[in-house]
């Protein structure tokens, strides 16, 4: 019979170890897989604005690694949710607008919003360690 | 068979309980292979290749 692993009897931890440690093994391969793809694609499209020229020198390697990690973080939360936070903080489109757009009630379109705002944030604040889900 | 025995008996190389644990954790692979909301298979290959290796690599 299947036992639920509660962490109780040393198999049950042992499991837990070999899973945190895969874990955090596959998170760490995930990510450079992403950067590799993402320079990959740098040198294929050298002609696309480079984001990097957007900072200041001095704090350029601090920067870097946040936008990194918001990348990622984009890349993490769902079509329409990144829908929505582009449109409203790139495009700074109303509520409304996207409301319209997406053919949701403005109060949907808004509670989504802070919603992932917030996702966003807890993930950025963990430096990517943390779930985004 | 015991997480322990199914370990043990992968990590001496053995493909059948390798593959079982595989099985097992596939979830979190296909999980962590979703690029853009689809999945990237390239990704995924690479992510069982890292599974195989923390099988060896892990210490009991």
């Amino acid at each position: 019979m299947f036992n639920k692993n509660n962490g109780s009897d040393e198999h049950d931890i042992l499991q837990n170890q070999f899973t945190a440690y895969v874990k955090k093994a596959v998170h760490n391969r995930r990510i450079r897989y992403l950067l590799e793809q993402s320079r990959k694609n740098q040198w294929e499209n050298p002609y696309v604005e480079n984001g990097y020229m957007l900072f200041h020198e001095e704090d350029r390697m601090e920067n870097v690694i946040d936008f990194e990690v918001m990348h990622q973080a984009l890349r993490l939360i769902r079509e329409k949710e990144r829908h929505i936070v582009l449109a409203r903080v790139i495009e700074e489109k109303s509520f409304d607008e996207i409301a319209d757009e997406l053919g949701m009630t403005y109060k949907a379109v808004t509670s989504l919003y802070y919603r992932v705002m917030k996702k966003l944030r807890t993930y950025m604040e963990g430096g990517g360690d943390n779930d985004i889900l | 068979m015991t997480f322990y025995e199914l370990l043990t008996h992968a990590k001496a190389g053995n493909r059948d309980a390798a593959e079982e644990l595989l099985i097992m954790y596939r979830p979190l692979l296909l999980k962590e292979s979703i690029v853009d909301g689809m999945l990237d298979e390239d990704l995924y290959q690479e992510l069982c290749i890292v599974f195989l290796r923390c099988i060896e690599c892990f210490t009991i």
